[in-house]
């Protein structure tokens, strides 16, 4: 683990603003290259995360380190990053040109340099026949990618965004989303990218740190974040996570919680949780299958009972809302819509039905003393 | 229906003529005084014919174009000083909170509302517990006083709509403290700059209160050589001199007022 695998480093950073404790005690390594999302929701610290790497705020403790060098108490213009802001923050008064030129102007570089950089970097971001119109004579999507350019003809060597897309509309930032991948391919420079839109950091990023109030939750790959949540907040943030509960009743190499007449939700690992304990699970609405109460569920599935509630049919896929009586509580499950004519084709609500899934699927989660809701889709 | 529509034509024709009076109440007075400085007689009772002779007169008449030199001198030295002294404050004041910071904010105000004449005496009591004696400096520092305030308050305005973002950017982009102010800050300051330092130099122009208290002996500005003349009577010269303060002034407002206007759309101070 030697510094210099890291474009940046984070080591114990904590941030107050006042009593309130903005980022807590953080450490963090973001790898050379990478394109990083620091994802979570508003008031997680993943802002005040990004000011204090781009040197707008100062950290109350711990260090930054900037290609193996600490730069927390360097002013942002002695630092080699450079930041795409949320609401653009171009220069009025300066033209297209100018904007982007502003940088390495400041390092004095001779003009045909300047010239010849700043060119480049228009037409990177297809905006070359736009360099004399002034910022507001361009459209939310362009001075988007003006800020983008102003940012990288300066060659950072970490790209710093704030929620970039954020003011574009969806079918806009779709576009962006996949324009912005294909410039960090082609740059190669490391992007932290700001963002408390999950979809988004999943589409575009090599890892994410699902961030919640000035802590880390979890970092991983965007598969490894969805497929495997380390906790109960990663699990309802990323994607719908159905959570259940319960105490372990029997331990045959496999942990089980029993819910009477052949309802049983089965998981693996049962060394860590002994019998009795209570132990907290979650499984994805996709893995779910739903089955007629006269169908026959594998031996070795989890099985509950259930009472379809809610239809949504969403073209490719119908999401349910499902009553589990043996839970007290609503499952979501997702099916793909895959029938052919002769079959049934979608559930009705008020009908009973026996949902089912492999035990690989289960989570375990660690226990947590406040049971929040965070059923949250982004 | 069509009655009601003939009460509204009549209404209509009734206000006109009432905004019609007002207007000729406001401005018929500015317009004998104009006509009367072409009038070809000493008096101001009866129209003779045209003549710019007046003008020619004003041209050579020594005292008069003295005190239109003083004054000339003091508005320019009071208004840079005034412009650049108003502008930091209005930059400190939108920029920073700090102890009092909004006790200062309101009390810009006082300046504005305080009667001139309270302005004028306070500044003269001022200067004598000094033990200054009154001069041209003295009267540029009385200027300044009062102009600073309407800097500040329209500087002030501009700024509050400057977006922290763009300093920020300019940092991250290399620049310093210094250079952020010069490139970024002062550039979306500048309409409102331009506008309170143009302001301010007409009411430098063509301020008589505070400056007849501060004035001192030999300091004649234009505004106090009229209202010495005129106790000798109103002359066609005096129209004259009024004639060319009032166009001064009011071009000086219309820029101001139209740089202020602009200045709420996008800026345009780039060199092109």
């Amino acid at each position: 683990m030697s510094g210099e695998d890291y474009a940046i480093r984070l080591e114990g950073v904590t941030k107050l603003f006042g009593d309130l404790r903005a980022v807590d005690d953080l450490s963090l390594g973001i790898r050379r290259g990478e394109f990083f999302s620091l994802l979570g929701p508003s008031g997680c610290g993943k802002t005040t995360c990004l000011r204090m790497i781009a040197g707008f705020e100062e950290p109350s403790e711990g260090s930054i380190y900037l290609e193996g060098t600490d730069v927390a108490r360097l002013p942002p213009y002695r630092r080699n990053v450079n930041t795409v802001f949320q609401n653009y923050a171009l220069f009025p008064h300066l033209n297209v040109e100018k904007n982007v030129a502003f940088g390495l102007k400041r390092k004095k570089l001779p003009k045909a340099e300047i010239d010849k950089r700043v060119h480049d970097a228009l037409q990177m971001v297809e905006l070359e026949d736009r360099g004399k119109n002034k910022p507001t004579q361009l459209s939310g999507g362009m001075q988007q990618r003006v800020a983008l350019a102003r940012a990288l003809v300066n060659l950072p060597a970490v790209l710093l965004l704030d929620e970039p897309l954020g003011a574009l509309d969806l079918k806009l930032r779709r576009q962006m989303q996949l324009e912005l991948k294909h410039i960090h391919e082609s740059v190669g420079i490391t992007f932290i990218y700001v963002t408390h839109d999950q979809e988004e950091a999943l589409t575009m990023s090599d890892r994410i740190a699902v961030m919640r109030q000035g802590r880390v939750e979890q970092v991983g790959e965007p598969e490894e974040l969805y497929e495997a949540p380390a906790t109960r907040f990663v699990a309802g943030f990323i994607g719908v996570s159905n959570f259940i509960e319960g105490r372990v009743e029997s331990s045959n190499g496999m942990g089980t919680l029993s819910y009477g007449e052949n309802q049983r939700v089965i998981f693996g690992r049962p060394q860590d949780h002994p019998v009795g304990d209570i132990v907290s699970l979650s499984v994805r609405p996709e893995k779910i299958r739903l089955l007629e109460l006269h169908e026959e569920p594998p031996e070795e599935n989890c099985v509950l009972k259930g009472i379809v509630r809610d239809v949504v049919y969403l073209g490719m896929t119908t999401q349910y809302k499902i009553d589990v009586p043996a839970l007290h509580s609503q499952f979501t499950v997702l099916e793909q819509n895959v029938q052919v004519a002769s079959d049934k084709t979608l559930w009705v609500p008020g009908e009973e039905t026996i949902l089912t899934w492999h035990p690989y699927h289960n989570r375990v989660l660690p226990e947590q003393a406040t049971a929040e809701s965070t059923e949250e889709v982004a | 229906m069509k009655r009601k529509r003939k009460d509204q034509r009549t209404k209509a024709k009734g206000l006109r003529a009432y905004v019609a009076l007002v207007y000729a109440f406001l401005f018929a007075p500015i317009v004998v005084l104009v006509l009367f400085s072409f009038n070809d007689s000493r008096r101001n009772a009866a129209w003779q014919g045209f003549t710019t002779r007046w003008y020619g007169e004003l041209i050579n008449d020594g005292p008069v174009l003295d005190a239109l030199a003083n004054t000339m001198k003091i508005a320019l030295v009071a208004t840079v000083l005034a412009t650049v002294m108003g502008a930091l404050a209005a930059y400190a004041l939108t920029r920073y909170r700090f102890r009092g910071s909004g006790l200062y904010n309101g009390a810009i105000y006082v300046p504005l509302v305080i009667p001139e004449i309270v302005f004028g005496v306070a500044l003269l009591s001022g200067f004598n517990a000094a033990g200054v004696s009154l001069s041209l400096q003295t009267l540029i520092v009385a200027h300044v006083a009062f102009m600073i305030s309407f800097v500040i308050v329209i500087v002030r305005a501009r700024m509050s709509g400057f977006d922290r973002a763009l300093e920020e950017a300019a940092m991250d982009l290399g620049a310093n403290e210094f250079q952020t102010f010069l490139l970024v800050t002062l550039p979306f300051m500048a309409p409102g700059i331009i506008a309170g330092g143009l302001l301010a130099f007409v009411l430098s122009f063509d301020d008589f209160v505070i400056t007849f208290f501060n004035s001192g002996v030999g300091n004649t500005t234009l505004p106090l050589k009229v209202y010495s003349m005129v106790k000798f009577g109103v002359t066609p010269e005096i129209n004259a001199i009024s004639v060319f303060m009032l166009t001064f002034s009011s071009l000086l407002l219309l820029l101001s007022w139209r740089i202020q206007r602009q200045s709420g759309k996008p800026v345009v101070t780039d060199e092109e």
